[in-house]
């Protein structure tokens, strides 16, 4: 007995470990990469001249179109903690966020024997490796709120998995609510909640659900009636439609005031999109480098990998029904219910534009399920008849899969050191783009400090395009 | 072989297949994080550039880390071969950034410090026209220095 309770925490450290080396090298890239300015400074400046984080909690309940206190409540705790070390807080902030995001990735995983073991691996190449990852590394402004949520969903999930009780209860409660005002896919933790008990998980029981609807409609009541903040409406961003991006002005004279069609195509797209890698926040990519003659071996790797995952996915499905299963029952099941709940949610949530980043959530969450179908045949695969065709074709397609799924995780270091050098060429613009913009008037005072931040960031060594070789470029991913 | 090492082989191999490009991705990364702590850091090894080559290479945030380092903007200095042209140069950062034709590079010089008399107008603006780096031409045409005369016949350009 005590060799096999052994066997499973050391099979769970190891699967940690896993998870906190690959964590660590994606924090490496970013403690390398200077503050960005974008969407990032004019939020940073404004919390260092904040008087405290409830102030900018307070301050923020009344906002057009967003409802996120939370948010700049967080972004100036982390000011006030960094003692003037900006750029260092906020960079160790956002790895620190990395690490507990393939921690509690691992951890819902539920690692107990060496067969569980053995699929980390692909499960983080995985989770990693999908392009709604990339959303909640590769930018910060000046903390990445996608990050936050994914985090707190996969708390949430993680929470759901225990064995329940008040005290997991009141956490659940505490992670939806900071989710939530944090940004609107905090709702997602709403979902994973409820979802997990629809799934049956251990932690979650009616009145943990009872809870969390209490609290959604706390959140509806306060957003809509008493701040009255509005939805975000298609003037405020542009988003992909089949080739090419559309401006607001553009979206207008395509649909006029019939919008549904619009947000029909990004509800679906955003779903296709964590499933096979296409479209892109909303744009065909693939379809448009066929017609401009721009194939890479990066379309193909990526479509590939998500042809395979998903694959895996849809013949487990069909393996459960065959077998008879109508609810879930065992740990894999669950996580593809809540994984479809939270895919569906998370999509219906981007209706009004579709970016890769809004769908990191569920992206997160793709992993899980595929990581356990491949649990599952692989304790199949044994019992099986076997003939060497038939174990050479498997091999072939196991290995082609998990290899195309570990260079698109090998990527994201490519994509982070691409940002920081164009993060760092954003520096030299930002007289002129701030002249024209007029923020020079709202922050003069903050002058000095802007320009040491300038001074830091030109400072930090950034790896020129030039030195990569040219076949990173058509093999990895890029920023679309 | 005995059938059952054939029949374990069998059961293990797609097993193997699935684990080992995971495996050896996060073995790889536990020994880049190894080598930090000898120095060896090879995700972010830089290459030195001369101020010439950041201008080259579109480097904005290196030229600007230059000649705030104390490099001379208007001095010329060595691009190494391949970078702009096969063989390597000794040009001007503004020559580099007409070469490259890229005026965000041409603007950062000229607000860090690059000279813009009418004599490297003249000489600037004559390259420009003879590589048909039109998007150089059109800025340098908004900065000309008063009664800076256009004359390309005894002008010697890098290329």
């Amino acid at each position: 007995m005590s060799s096999s309770v052994l066997t499973t925490s050391s099979a769970r450290l190891l699967a940690l470990a896993a998870a906190v080396v690959l964590a660590a090298g994606i924090g490496h890239d970013l403690l390398h990469m200077p503050l960005q300015i974008g969407d990032s400074l004019a939020p940073l400046l404004d919390a260092v001249r904040g008087s405290s984080p409830w102030s900018e909690f307070r301050g923020h309940l009344a906002q057009s179109g967003y409802f996120r206190p939370m948010r700049f409540a967080i972004i100036k705790a982390v000011s006030d903690l960094s003692n003037g070390h900006y750029m260092l807080a906020y960079r160790l902030f956002h790895a620190l966020l990395v690490v507990a995001f393939l921690v509690l990735f691992v951890r819902a995983l539920e690692v107990r024997d060496r067969l569980t073991l053995a699929v980390v691996p692909l499960a983080l190449t995985v989770f990693v490796g999908i392009h709604t990852f990339l959303g909640t590394v590769k930018e910060i402004y000046p903390t990445n709120h996608f990050l936050q949520i994914a985090v707190l969903a996969l708390l949430a999930l993680n929470l759901a998995q225990s064995r329940g009780g008040l005290l997991i209860d009141l956490l659940l409660f505490v992670t939806f609510i900071v989710a939530a005002l944090t940004l609107e896919s905090g709702l997602l933790v709403g979902v994973v909640v409820v979802a997990a008990w629809i799934a049956g998980m251990p932690g979650v029981s009616r009145r943990t659900v009872i809870g969390v609807a209490a609290l959604i409609g706390a959140y509806a009541v306060l957003r809509f009636g008493i701040y009255g903040t509005g939805l975000p409406t298609v003037e405020e961003r542009s988003t992909g439609f089949l080739l090419e991006p559309l401006s607001p002005p553009q979206i207008r004279e395509r649909f006029g005031d019939n919008l549904l069609p619009l947000y029909l195509y990004n509800i679906a797209s955003s779903i296709s999109s964590v499933l096979f890698s296409e479209p892109r926040s909303g744009v065909w990519v693939f379809v448009r480098a066929i017609r401009g003659d721009q194939l890479a071996p990066r379309h193909f790797i990526q479509i590939g990998a998500s042809l395979c995952a998903t694959g895996l996915l849809a013949a487990y499905v069909v393996a459960r029904i065959r077998d008879g299963v109508r609810r879930p029952l065992t740990l894999a099941d669950r996580h593809l219910m809540i994984f479809a709940l939270v895919l569906a949610a998370n999509a219906a949530m981007s209706y009004v534009y579709t970016k890769d980043e809004i769908m990191s959530t569920a992206g997160a969450f793709y992993a899980l399920p595929v990581a356990g179908a491949a649990v599952y045949f692989l304790r199949l695969w044994p019992a099986r008849v076997r003939t060497w065709q038939a174990t050479a074709a498997v091999c072939v397609l196991c290995l082609a899969g998990s290899t195309v799924w570990a260079i698109r995780a090998a990527g994201v270091h490519h994509v982070l050191r691409s940002q920081a050098f164009v993060q760092r060429n954003d520096w030299t613009r930002l007289d002129r783009e701030w002249s024209r913009d007029g923020n020079w008037e709202r922050y003069r005072a903050q002058e000095p400090l802007v320009r040491a931040l300038q001074r830091e960031a030109i400072a930090t060594p950034v790896v020129n395009p030039r030195f990569e070789p040219r076949w990173m470029e058509r093999v990895f991913d890029i920023y679309y | 072989m005995t059938s059952t090492t054939e029949g374990a082989l069998t059961a293990r191999a797609p097993l193997a297949a699935l684990v080992l490009p995971g495996a050896a991705l996060i073995l790889a990364t536990a020994v880049m994080l190894a080598g930090l702590l000898f120095g060896v850091d090879p995700l972010w090894r830089v290459e030195p550039l001369t101020l010439a080559e950041a201008a080259a290479l579109r480097d904005n945030g290196e030229v600007v880390r230059l000649i705030e380092a104390g490099e001379d903007p208007n001095a010329p200095g060595t691009v190494r071969a391949e970078f702009l042209r096969n063989d390597a140069l000794t040009i001007t950062p503004l020559e580099a950034a007409v070469g490259s034709d890229r005026v965000d590079i041409m603007e950062v010089l000229l607000e860090h410090g690059a000279r813009l008399d009418p004599a490297t107008w003249n000489q600037l603006m004559c390259f420009a026209t003879a590589i048909e780096a039109d998007e150089s031409r059109a800025l340098l045409e908004q900065r000309r220095p008063e009664g800076a005369p256009l004359a390309c016949d005894h002008v010697q350009t890098p290329w």
